[in-house]
């Protein structure tokens, strides 16, 4: 497996995808507090011109994580059918479940590579270009990280155990959005008739960070604040690891390669 | 050590009510050059595709050096290269790095691994090359050089001279008795092509509608379809009269046309000329012939009785 992962980050360090990738995102969110920073500089009174503002977006969105990630490991892991690659690793004798556990290691990797470089022109840019203070929604951010990575693996790991198991990239992405977001959409509202739906929609991540954290500009309510909450957090991301894991590797022990 | 590098035992496969492969039994030892014969569907990409754990046998066993659990399967693996179908790379980076990534993937030491295969398929000069900018038969170089990193011991190739111009179905056939001769690799390939099989394999699996039709090698096949001498006289009865009296044989046919096969000549052709301006009779043909591989497919297909 260790061959397989080595394998992967040579070919990923030595394609221009995900740099291009990297960089449009990067790109997007420096152009973003730009263009707060050009509005701070000829609205008067105007009221977003503040780090907190700009930081806040990713805050109160954290679900965006979980997005990023499955788009990572389409981007490394979605072409292999069409290019014929995952025959020739499964021809060379390594088992699929290495591959399978391998590709998420590799998919996180990248994804946490990409996050920081990310983050870096993101922080940045709002450091230099907007007011404000830094320190709280800072530290928001990066609790809100922290809390919702557990969560993200586990979306990262189920996008890699769709992709294995349809052939097609874009029905992957509609199954993983169903699994991810309809799905725990629907059990949330569907909890306000049904009491057992309630408790069960409330353990889905992209619930917990969907409905239970607020980040505005009058202030904060995030549930990572709290020792409970901060275990709630990585509990469903914890279980979503195992329950995703387990499916990952059942589907690709049996996927045929046609 | 086992003698046979693959074997299937009554193995079969089935997508859905269609049975690709029905009870096959081939048996490849180490060494041959195993040639698969068969049309389109007969099975013959299935079993490549057994062999390479893309897919699983529904019944029967399949064993890659007299391991057959599937996790031994695996280990042995890692002795075989393949290219099934399309050869398998990623289009945007180049040649080289292809290959790199690979030969890191499979574990294989040394960065002179990918040097000495592309110059083996002669893809040294392109190694820069961007994958999606190469022709058809340079992407089936790379495909045979990505199957080759690693010196594997069995080679399992499916229309391996597919999109390849006259000079390079010559240089991969070169390559390929070169690999099974110098290095003793094992290789199992399939091709429509069979005038080029004949040059290469020396064995044969006759598929027909995913059943084994026939397992045989070239000598028997040689054996069986002897040589003959194809002539065309103007008066066949007679000539065959004098060719019982003169040659004392009486091993010759006369086909429905009037042309008449010696099966097993013991002459040289020039006698059977001979005999013919001897005796007065005018020749409108003479040519020494030998069964071909496409000849004794299409009399297997249609009952193998011409040649049983």
């Amino acid at each position: 497996m260790l061959n397989y992962i080595k394998g992967e980050g040579y070919r990923i360090t030595h394609s221009r995808g995900m740099y291009v990738a990297a960089g449009i995102a990067s790109g997007l969110l420096v152009l973003m507090n730009l263009v707060l920073y050009i509005s701070n500089q000829n609205i008067t009174n105007f009221p977003y011109g503040l780090m907190s503002f700009s930081l806040n977006n990713l805050i109160a969105n954290l679900q965006i994580l979980f997005i990023s990630g499955f788009v990572v490991a389409a981007l490394l892991f979605g072409d292999e059918r069409k290019n014929g690659t995952l025959k020739n690793v499964v021809a060379y004798g390594i088992p699929r479940i290495h591959i399978f556990i391998g590709k998420c290691v590799v998919s996180i990797a990248t994804a946490l590579c990409c996050m920081a470089v990310i983050l870096v022109f993101y922080v940045g840019s709002a450091y230099l270009l907007l007011g404000g203070p830094a320190a709280e929604p800072l530290g928001k951010m990066a609790g809100g990280i922290g809390a919702a990575m557990p969560s993200a693996f586990a979306a990262v790991i189920l996008g890699v155990a769709l992709l294995t198991l349809f052939e097609k990239d874009v029905v992957a992405a509609i199954v993983w959005f169903a699994v991810m977001n309809v799905i725990p959409v629907i059990c949330y509202y569907a909890g306000f008739k049904v009491e057992i739906l309630r408790k069960i929609a409330g353990w889905m991540p992209w619930n917990i960070f969907r409905f239970e954290v607020s980040a505005n500009m009058s202030g904060y309510h995030c549930l990572w604040d709290t020792p409970s909450g901060l275990a709630k957090c990585i509990i469903a991301g914890a279980a979503g690891i195992l329950i995703f894991g387990a499916a990952g590797i059942l589907v690709s022990r049996k996927k045929e390669i046609g | 050590m086992t003698a046979y590098a693959a074997e299937a035992r009554k193995v079969t496969k089935r997508y859905g009510s269609f049975t690709a492969l029905d009870k096959v039994d081939i048996t490849v030892k180490r060494g041959a050059v195993y040639g698969l014969v068969g049309d389109n569907g007969a099975g013959k990409t299935t079993f490549l595709k057994l062999l390479s754990g893309h897919i699983y046998a529904d019944e029967g066993e399949l064993t890659l050096f007299g391991c057959h659990s599937r996790k031994d399967m695996e280990e042995q693996r890692r002795r075989t290269g393949a290219v099934i179908e399309a050869p398998g790379f990623y289009p945007q980076i180049s040649v080289e790095k292809n290959l790199e990534y690979y030969r890191i993937l499979k574990g294989v030491p040394g960065k002179r691994a990918v040097d000495e295969v592309l110059e083996l398929v002669g893809l040294a000069d392109r190694k820069k090359k961007r994958c999606r900018d190469l022709s058809l038969g340079m992407k089936q170089r790379l495909g045979l050089a990505i199957a080759l990193i690693g010196e594997p011991e069995l080679l399992i190739l499916d229309e391996p001279i597919n999109g390849l111009d006259p000079s390079g179905i010559i240089e991969i056939r070169n390559l390929l008795q070169r690999l099974s001769r110098e290095k003793n690799i094992t290789i199992i390939l399939s091709s429509h092509i069979l005038t080029e099989l004949e040059q290469l394999a020396t064995v044969y699996g006759f598929l027909t509608d995913g059943k084994l039709a026939e397992q045989i090698t070239a000598e028997e096949i040689k054996e069986k379809c002897s040589d003959y001498i194809e002539i065309n006289v103007s008066e066949p009865e007679r000539y065959t009269a004098v060719l019982e009296k003169k040659f004392h044989t009486e091993s010759y046919k006369v086909l429905p046309d009037k042309t008449i096969h010696i099966v097993n000549p013991m002459m040289d052709i020039g006698a059977y000329s001979r005999l013919a301006s001897e005796n007065r009779m005018d020749i409108s043909r003479l040519e020494r012939r030998q069964v071909t591989l496409e000849e004794y497919y299409m009399d297997l297909k249609n009952g193998g009785r011409k040649y049983a």
